[in-house]
């Protein structure tokens, strides 16, 4: 069930493996390097990290046509954050690119149609003002 | 009364649309009716935008400044006439996405433009009977006035946050008093299941707008035993810029004290989360000492009116999150079709 996941859906809280100091988002319950030999714990991320790469995507799958064309981004978290996968949005075209700073933003994600559950969650968008 | 504010925070969309831009596709005068109603542009929400997102951005600017665990908020409001569901609280999303514990109670509030004030009343008299430790009261909207109706130049998105506390060092600003002026007024409405709202057109002015204001102002100054040149700084409930100011002429309150809490030209009037970004807004440049009146409105119709007075704190905790202005700086103008796929007026 979706809201069952809804803490790790609203918040960057994934799992990180003390042996070798790698995070995961969305969790992971085995680290695929140490296998059994890794310390798996649960955790908070930073809401900030960096543009690695991205994409602009024009032709969505159903359901995501009105933020058309949107920019999917890979993002490094700061503090030896992982990397996530997220939309970029209040961003101009011209300010898009790898490198960029970017933080947390709570939106929503999809709309079951006009009558559906609305589902919530974490988008990026460009640090206007660092440390706030 | 021993609450105050001990966390505030402001949201205000990144997208605006210009009054002449709206007008253009009517065929109006912009900058006739930009002068009209003091409003140059309103804040747009994206696509992706509605109440609970503005709520959530502005409860976590609150949180920072307030500096307490998430877990001890014990009740959680939010006023609004934009409630993404008819039935599911929006109270209950911003509880998670803050990491609220399960602790707490929850309501959605709905009165016209005054639903967040109604709010803060609320978790002023939980905390203040020590019921609960903390309270969240939030005031949002994602406004909406149908294609080419009057409303449509002012109708924006944005809203405010406040962790009321009732612990004097931790506050921003303490409560001194609250009072509250209420009557049955049809001058504004939308009935169930009704996209935009109505209203009645000059009806909404002085039986609805100034009697609620003036009575819920006056009540105040009244309880208290206060003079309204007491106070440094002055938010009245910004349906457009023009009705405030009459309304600060007729009390003799001079511009340099509305002017702090003034958001309406830049940003529109953001409904339940207007006179609460005005007050915001003057938490941002407000000196230790100084004391704020806050008359809010809402149709149908009510108004609650506030005495602050900014304590200590306010140099310290007002930098720990994004102010008013930063929001109302970082802007992009978008077109009119742009704004119609936004707010789903087209589809
Ligand atoms: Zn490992």
């Amino acid at each position: 069930m979706l809201w069952r996941r809804f803490r790790n859906k609203y918040h960057l809280i994934g799992t990180y493996c003390e042996k070798c100091k790698t995070g995961f988002y969305p969790p992971r319950e085995v680290c695929p390097e140490c296998r059994r030999g890794g310390k798996i714990v649960e955790k908070q991320f930073s809401n900030y990290g960096e543009i690695v790469t991205y994409t602009v995507v024009s032709a969505p799958p159903a359901g995501f046509e009105k933020g058309a064309p949107y920019a999917l981004a890979i993002v490094k978290m700061d503090d030896n954050g992982p990397n996530v996968v997220g939309q970029v949005v209040d961003c101009d075209d011209e300010k898009l690119g790898m490198g960029l700073r970017v933080e947390t933003t709570f939106r929503k994600i999809y709309e079951d149609g006009k009558e559906g559950i609305v589902q919530y969650g974490l988008k990026f968008m460009p640090i206007t003002h660092e440390n706030l | 009364m021993n609450t105050g504010i001990v966390g505030y925070g402001a949201y205000v969309p990144r997208f605006r649309i210009k009054v002449e831009t709206i007008a253009e596709v009517w065929g109006k005068d912009g900058e006739a009716i930009r002068r009209g109603l003091l409003i140059d542009e309103k804040a747009v929400p994206n696509y992706d935008e509605d109440t609970a997102t503005i709520s959530v951005h502005a409860a976590l600017n609150a949180l920072r400044r307030a500096k307490i665990d998430v877990k001890d908020i014990g009740a959680i409001y939010v006023g609004s006439e934009s409630h993404p569901y008819a039935v599911k609280p929006t109270s209950t999303i911003v509880g998670e996405a803050i990491g609220a514990s399960n602790d707490y109670t929850a309501a959605d509030l709905e009165f016209a433009c005054k639903a967040g004030t109604a709010g803060f009343q609320m978790v002023m008299g939980l905390v203040d009977s020590k019921m609960i430790k903390y309270g969240l009261a939030v005031g949002a909207d994602t406004a909406q006035g149908a294609p080419g109706n009057a409303l449509e130049y002012s109708a924006a998105g944005g809203g405010a946050a406040f962790i009321v506390g009732n612990k004097k060092n931790e506050m921003i600003a303490k409560v001194d008093e609250t009072y509250s002026f209420s009557s049955d007024t049809p001058d504004f409405w939308r009935r169930n299941l009704a996209k935009y709202p109505s209203h009645g057109g000059r009806f909404t002015g002085e039986p609805a707008y100034f009697r609620h204001v003036k009575n819920g102002t006056e009540g105040l100054l009244k309880k208290m035993g206060a003079d309204i040149n007491d106070f440094d700084h002055v938010v009245f409930h910004m349906p457009n810029g023009k009705f405030p100011l009459s309304m600060a002429k007729k009390f003799g309150v001079p511009m340099e004290k509305m002017k702090s809490g003034f958001v309406v030209q830049k940003v529109g009037n953001t409904y339940s989360g207007c006179a609460v970004l005005g007050l915001a807004a003057v938490l941002d440049v407000a000196k230790a000492g100084e004391r704020i009146l806050v008359t809010s409105y809402g149709s149908g119709a009510g108004s609650d009116s506030f005495a602050f007075t900014v304590s200590d704190n306010v140099d310290e905790k007002r930098n720990l999150a994004k102010t008013t202005q930063m929001y109302i700086d970082n802007k992009s103008y978008v077109s009119y079709p742009t704004y119609a796929k936004y707010r789903g007026k087209i589809c």
